[in-house]
């Protein structure tokens, strides 16, 4: 007599399963008819602290450029880059009856140039008195070679890092003899032995330069030393080439870029050492950058935390830092770069990390709707580094920094406004979210 | 005896069933369900849909009255009543500018009865007590601080189950007592996702709410035509645990922000309800009945985002029809039912109460040319709030098909 009741049950649990009503309407029905159960802040108020610190050094071997050159920047003074680098050959064998015509420095240019290329630099071909080998494997834009005082060749020149392909430096053909004689003689057979009689170049500006700084390539097929030489044949000789490149292998650095401004007499005279903040509010309301000295835009949020005063709970869901050079310090002699990077520093300001934005290192962008009005503002989404901040229980006195790209190999410069600037306060600009009252 | 076993154990295990479907299958699509715990169900056992959501009164032994426990206390002998609800809810949903349809529907409820002795009966039925199943989609809200603004979808899902025992007895010739023990449970889903920017939060919340509740209830012939009905169910909290996650995807780096399990919420305070209603027999095979319903959601001081709760009265008629029950002809057993009804609603939303009226029809088909099983169907078409402002005019078409089959076992086969 179960049986009705079983087959009902059968009928019944069909019937439910059947009716799986799991596809969710998604018409917009009620969109005025109820509230968010979340309420969303947007707040910029919280205290945002500029200041210019400077890195003692910064490494610049293992680079890919040769930056050279030297202009007369508006803050920075006399900014200046020198090169010191290595030739090797890839192999030291030359017919016999070899003869040489010329020889040659030929440096490549990257395309990278700052200030005013319309002016004539100066470019010293020095001897390296010593090698470029130093403990630890690195040099640092302070680090310097001893070099010849005199400059074994020299060249005037206007630069064209766009429209020309590189920058042809003849040498002396004494040099090049020497050297040539030794490798037709099997005295030069390896790197080592080269070493022995020339230790690298160092190129130098004149010392009253105020041009451009320009980047070269350190590629070994596009900057050499070239040796033009000449084998004579019955009819007609056949020219060949060899070349000294900078060849790096494994860790040793063969190539760096001594990089300096000078900045005595000005406010940033006072940032002897690494730990000293200078606060924008002592330096005229501004924050200075400069790429290749070590100059760099210290940012820290002391007021964050008071986040928490809103009742409730809640979490942030964007953090948008807004900063903005003064129109004035920017044109496009100097200009300035599209985008920055943004790395955590702790209270030592040493580097702890960069800061990531969903997987991609963060940049501060120039935001375009503004730039309409010929007022560049960079705007750097901070979000997970304020979300870290404000779920650190123990107050850690961190900050994060900012620079352009290529910090170690240009000398870019920007100029920011302070939190107090009457023209633009630097601020922060905060989304916050309270899900529960 | 041992079929009987057999089946409170098919029973038991079908319950357990119906708790998990009613826990993910949605019985209603009502934008009005995001407010309090759900909107009251459409679901019911039984003949009351099809009179017009009324019937305190109504009391029969071939048939199980759920409003009025008392209607438990009818005289009979060897009944036993096993009663299953499918419910399906056609809605549309019409605001000032938009309009859309909306479906839901589930096996609802499940019920049985049996008579203790002849003047008692106690019983056991589990059924949908409110009904949660919205989704809005597109909220905007303003991002204080600024000129901007967020943008949310809001989803709910869940039930509260009756899961209810009730005991009804003849007192005196006329007198019927009845008692019902109810014990409400279920989960409400919600899950908010906002969007504002590139950056998102997600908070899922799922409440868990329980609590108690007593029914009393009375029905007395005043003469052979005419019988008042009498019932309140107590006022109860429910206590509600909530467990919440919360992510976000800040930057596009999505992260959980919190995942806390057991966050005490407020109780739920469910208020006094009043029921009375008349069943009127002018003739042997009429019915009528006139009802009136009050729930003091008032006291409660209760108000929930946007409304707040208002005492809600619900006036309800309706009427059951056949041609003669012991006549010889099928078509002369089937029961016509038609009904109609006013609820003023609970909540107020801009000074607006979200008011019902609704009109019902039913039949009643017997199983068997003897067979006191019915099956049951009825259409009710509701409407629901209105247009108004930012309000949202709900018509809502439910068809209630339900089951009851009767005494099926204890009948002796005549011919073995």
């Amino acid at each position: 007599m179960g049986r009705p009741l079983c087959i009902l049950l059968l009928f019944a649990t069909i019937v439910a399963c059947s009716f799986d009503s799991t596809d969710i309407p998604t018409l917009e029905v009620g969109q005025d008819f109820a509230d968010s159960n979340v309420r969303v802040f947007s707040i910029d108020t919280f205290t945002v602290e500029v200041s210019t610190f400077k890195f003692d050094s910064l490494i610049t071997s293992g680079t890919n450029r040769i930056l050279f050159g030297q202009y007369e920047d508006e803050f920075f003074g006399r900014v200046k880059s020198s090169s010191f680098f290595e030739l090797s050959a890839e192999s030291y064998s030359i017919e016999d009856d070899a003869e040489l015509d010329s020889v040659a420095l030929i440096l490549a240019y990257d395309k990278y140039h700052y200030s005013d290329t319309t002016k004539v630099l100066h470019v010293n071909v020095h001897v390296l008195e010593d090698e470029v080998r130093i403990k630890d494997d690195i040099f640092y834009n302070t680090s310097e070679i001893p070099f010849e005082s005199i400059p074994m060749a020299s060249k005037s020149f206007f630069p064209e890092p766009l429209d020309e392909d590189s920058l042809h430096i003849s040498l002396p053909l004494e040099f090049g003899q020497n050297i040539f004689d030794l490798i037709l003689d099997n005295d030069i057979n390896n790197d080592e032995e080269l070493r022995e009689v020339f230790k690298g170049f160092s190129i130098q500006p004149d010392e009253n330069d105020d041009a451009s700084v320009l980047g070269f390539s350190t590629s070994v097929d596009r900057t050499y030393v070239r040796f033009f030489y000449r084998i004579p044949e019955e009819f007609d000789d056949t020219e060949e080439t060899l070349d000294l490149s900078i060849r790096e292998f494994a860790q040793e650095p063969k190539i760096f870029n001594n990089i300096q401004s000078n900045v005595s007499g000005t406010v940033l005279d006072t940032l002897t050492d690494r730990e000293i903040n200078l606060l924008s509010t002592d330096s005229d309301n501004r924050s200075f950058i400069q790429s290749g000295s070590g100059y760099a835009t210290r940012i820290q949020l002391p007021t964050i935390k008071s986040i928490f005063d809103i009742p409730g709970t809640g979490t942030i869901l964007s953090a948008i830092l807004e900063i903005k050079p003064p129109p004035n310090t920017y044109n496009d002699l100097v200009p300035i770069r599209d985008s920055l990077n943004i790395n955590i520093i702790d209270q030592n300001n040493t580097i702890t990390e960069q800061l990531f934005f969903g997987g991609q290192p963060v940049y501060g962008i120039i935001d375009e709707e503004k730039e309409e009005f010929n007022e560049l503002i960079y705007q750097i989404p901070i979000g997970v580094y304020v979300d870290r901040e404000l779920n650190e229980t123990t107050i850690i006195d961190d900050a994060f920094i900012i620079f352009p790209s290529e910090f170690n190999s240009s000398v870019d410069r920007i100029i920011l406004e302070g939190e107090e600037s009457l023209d633009f306060s630097t601020r922060l600009i905060l989304t916050y979210a309270v899900y529960d009252e | 005896m041992m079929s009987n076993k057999l089946s409170v154990l098919s029973l038991v295990l079908f319950l357990t069933c119906t708790y998990i479907f009613s826990q993910t299958n949605r019985l209603t699509g009502s934008p009005y369900s995001l407010f309090g715990l759900g909107v009251g169900t459409n679901s019911n056992m039984g003949k009351n849909n099809a009179l017009g959501k009324g019937g305190y009164a109504l009391y029969n032994p071939d048939f199980i009255n759920n409003y009025n426990p008392a209607s438990y206390g009818t005289n009979t002998t060897n009944s036993f009543i096993l009663d299953t609800g499918f419910l399906v809810e056609v809605s549309s949903l019409e605001n000032t500018n938009t309009q859309e349809n909306r479906i839901a529907g589930n096996f609802s409820s499940l019920g049985f009865s049996s008579n203790i002795d002849d003047k008692s009966t106690f019983g056991i039925s589990i059924t949908p007590f409110t009904d949660v199943g919205y989704s809005l989609i597109g909220i905007q809200t303003n991002i204080e601080g600024s000129f901007d603004q967020f943008n949310s979808n809001i989803f709910g899902s869940g039930a509260l189950n009756d899961l209810r025992f009730t005991y009804g007895r003849t007192f005196f010739k006329n007198l019927r007592l009845g008692a019902n023990f109810s014990y409400l449970f279920g989960t409400i889903d919600e899950t908010e996702i906002i969007q504002t920017g590139i950056s998102g939060l997600t908070v899922e919340e799922s409440s868990n709410y329980r609590g108690v509740r007593l029914g009393v209830g009375l029905q007395y012939d005043i003469g052979s035509f005419l019988t008042y009905g009498f019932v309140t169910n107590l006022p109860t909290s429910l206590s509600g645990l909530q467990d919440r996650e919360v992510e976000k995807s800040l930057e596009l780096t999505p992260s959980l922000v919190e995942s806390e399990s057991e966050i005490e919420l407020e109780s739920f305070k469910i208020p006094l309800e009043i029921n009375n209603g008349i069943r009127i027999n002018p003739w042997k095979n009429l019915f009528i009945n006139l009802d009136h319903s009050i729930t003091f959601w008032d006291s409660t001081a209760q108000s929930d985002n946007v409304g707040e709760f208002v005492d809600q009265n619900v006036y309800s008629i309706g009427a059951e029809y056949f041609f003669d029950k012991n006549g010889f002809k099928y078509w002369e057993k089937i029961e016509f039912r038609a009904g109609m009804f006013h609820d003023t609603g609970y909540l107020r939303i801009n000074n607006e109460n979200i008011s019902s009226t609704g009109f019902s029809a039913g039949i009643g088909l017997p199983l068997g040319i003897r067979s006191k099983s019915f099956l049951n169907i009825s259409v009710t078409n509701n409407s629901r709030g209105s247009t108004n402002g930012i309000l949202v005019d709900e018509r809502i078409n439910t068809i209630n098909i339900n089951v009851s089959l009767k005494d099926f076992w204890f009948i002796k086969r005549k011919i073995d």
